[in-house]
């Protein structure tokens, strides 16, 4: 057992060194930099050449050009395993203190959403998968396909148009109001919710759908299996061969899509985040791929991918929890 | 004879199928005396799993009984309610199934499998329950105290078998249907499990009705045997009766192609020919194109299952003339 968690260990360090790798390299051959829209700007505002206006915005950042690319990866490497991700290029401050301020509300939003979507989801897809013949399942799949099919910031468009520009009944942007006071204080807390409420709502509306289709599949499966039409032979209770025979074995393979859900939700929605102005993690994910802002996007970059690795060593760990076959042997 | 603890009258099973309906069962009737050790013998396909599925109604959704009754102790079962049939089930027929390997839920300990059965049914407690769980355990040879904390995937095949026979007591059901208890395991460990099941009924005096295909399984322990060809029961009577003097020649036929380990392959006579089609059985009799014995009025009239004394039943035209030699 303890080989196997450094195992695990060690790959998941690699793969962290060879995204970030990537992701360096990839980043800087994107096209175009923050330093030329800059300079487009100043252009345009001062009425002076570009090449003049481009050197001049270098000055201002002391960014020396002639920085060879491979310095530059060390030094960034180095810093990052010192755990500093280095100063955003257009907000002035380090990139640890954005992420520090963009992560709660994330979190906030993304683990409220995974877990309405996944319990609704899952509940309802079991129920289909054991009633077959009711009314729900057609008006539960076609829901499914029509959510799961449509892009999430069309969803999340639709809603704040409909409730919050048309409606008023929820606010266009922003994660608080200013008139409360952020801490663990009941105004504030349902000011948040208030406020997470739409981004919410379009997380969830298309989760429910896909763990519809998902557990369903699911459960389909299982209730072919020996063991429940053995159940049903012994008499057992409807509920219980429903509950911990047919649904208890089904959730097993949704669990894994689960936990990697909840790690890639560290680098939040963009489009959702973006649509709200609602100040997470994928709404500075939008702006610095936007702004080319090497810092801050690389940062995010590290954080989704850490996200998404510890999820999926914790979803190893918890699998062997939930089902006693893995839990032997490893 | 024994009062009938199962009686199956004109029994006609269908499966809707993309053909039209398969007649799997077709008029069928049968009684299965208490406290014996009957045998259902026949080829795979022939229909035997669903009578066993017609009795318990299990039938899977594309099936359904077009006619006939099922009496358990004069009572119809077709007739009852949903809930009846739950408290029904278990309670006074318990089953072993085919691929019985994997009726245990992989992610629950055999014990809270088999105590759950319990109390789903008898108002006693957990620790009762238990109690009575690892008494069956034992009574089926297995050691309570490893069984019960393990799941399926930790005991052996055998083991899981003798498991699924100790629960199919736990209620003290009247009848035990075992279908093909033994497939999936090893000669030895077939041998120890039909001993086990031998010893259970003698002891208990429990009803038991086995389904298989396999003759030598059912030689040792059965009393009574049933033979069954496409979707017909074409003989019944008591062990001997049927090893000895029967009067059928698809029973003759079916043992004289049983190998024995000893013998000479060379002189055993395998049937000629393959089972029919159910979806176009063969008119008449169902097994004429296969039979030495085939005369014309076979081909025509359908032959009723009628007694020739000894209680023993055949379904054959020309019964008096076949002897087994």
């Amino acid at each position: 057992m303890m080989t196997s968690i450094t195992k695990r260990l060690l790959v998941s360090f690699v793969t962290i060194f060879l995204a970030l790798s990537i992701t360096f390299f990839l980043t800087r051959k994107m096209p175009g930099d923050i330093f030329y829209t800059m300079a487009l700007d100043k252009m345009r505002t001062e009425g002076i050449p570009f090449d003049v206006a481009y050197e001049r915005v270098m000055a201002i950042y002391g960014m020396a050009s002639g920085e060879p690319l491979y310095k530059q990866y060390f030094a960034y490497l180095g810093n990052t395993i010192r755990g500093r991700l280095g100063t955003s290029i257009y907000y002035h401050i380090s990139v640890n203190k954005i992420i520090a301020k963009a992560i709660p509300w994330t979190v906030f939003v993304c683990s409220i959403s995974i877990f309405l979507g996944f319990i609704i989801g899952s509940a309802l897809g079991t129920v289909i998968a054991w009633k077959r013949k009711t009314i729900l399942d057609p008006l539960a799949s076609a829901y499914a396909s029509i959510t799961d099919a449509t892009p999430s910031y069309i969803i999340a468009t639709i809603l704040l148009v409909i409730f919050a520009v048309n409606l008023k009944w929820f606010p266009i942007k922003g994660a608080y109001s200013v008139d409360v006071t952020p801490g663990f204080n009941l105004p504030f807390i349902w000011n948040a919710l208030y406020h997470a409420t739409l981004p919410i709502l379009a997380y969830t509306i298309p989760g429910i759908g896909g763990w519809i289709l998902t557990m369903k599949a699911s459960a389909i499966s299982v209730l072919g299996e020996d063991y429940v039409s053995a159940a049903k032979a012994r008499g057992l209770k409807e509920r219980r061969i429903a509950i911990s025979y047919v649904g208890r074995n089904a959730i097993l393979a949704p669990f894994t899509s689960l936990a990697i859900v909840f790690g890639s939700m560290l680098g939040g929605a963009t489009l959702i985040e973006s649509v709200f102005a609602y100040p997470g993690m994928g709404f500075f994910f939008g702006k610095a791929i936007g702004l080319r802002d090497y810092p801050l996007m690389q940062g995010l970059f590290l954080l989704t991918i850490g996200g998404v690795i510890l999820a999926t060593l914790l979803a190893d760990f918890l699998y062997a929890a939930i089902d006693p076959r893995v839990r032997k042997g490893g | 004879m024994a009062i009938p603890i199962i009686t199956i009258k004109d029994l006609v099973v269908e499966y809707k199928v993309r053909e039209g309906a398969i007649r799997v069962v077709d008029d069928v009737s049968l009684e299965v005396p208490k406290g014996r050790f009957t045998a259902l013998i026949g080829e795979s396909g022939c229909g035997k799993t669903t009578i066993v599925e017609a009795i318990l109604n299990t039938l899977p959704p594309n099936g359904y009984i077009r006619k006939g009754e099922i009496l358990f102790n004069g009572k119809n079962l077709l007739s009852l309610k949903e809930e009846e049939q739950r408290r029904f089930r278990w309670k006074k027929i318990a089953t072993v199934f085919q691929a019985a390997q994997n009726s245990l839920n992989p992610i629950k300990v055999i014990g809270e499998q088999m105590v759950e059965t319990i109390l789903d049914h008898e108002s006693v407690s957990k620790k009762e329950a238990l109690k009575k769980s690892s008494n069956l355990l034992e009574l089926v040879g297995l050691e309570p105290s490893r069984v019960v904390n393990s799941y399926p995937h930790e005991i052996s095949g055998g083991m899981k078998q003798k498991v699924i026979i100790a629960t199919s007591l736990l209620l003290d059901p009247e009848m035990l249907i075992l279908d093909e208890p033994t497939t999936a395991l090893d000669l030895i460990t077939q041998f120890y499990l039909l001993e086990t099941l031998g010893k259970l009924h003698k002891k208990l005096g429990i009803t038991m009705m086995m389904v298989t295909h396999d003759v030598s399984n059912v030689a040792r322990h059965a009393d009574r045997v049933a033979i069954m060809y496409a979707g017909k029961i074409v003989e019944v009577g008591d062990i001997d009766e049927i090893f000895y003097n029967s009067h059928h020649p698809y029973t003759i036929g079916l043992l004289n192609s049983i190998p024995s380990i000893i013998g000479d392959l060379s002189k055993k006579k395998p049937i000629p020919g393959l089972p029919p089609s159910l979806l176009d059985p063969p008119s008449g009799c169902r097994f004429h194109p296969r039979c030495s014995y085939t005369e014309e009025v076979c081909k025509n009239i359908v032959p009723e299952l009628k007694s020739i004394g000894n209680e023993h039943l055949t379904a054959c035209l020309r019964w008096s003339d076949i002897t087994t030699e």
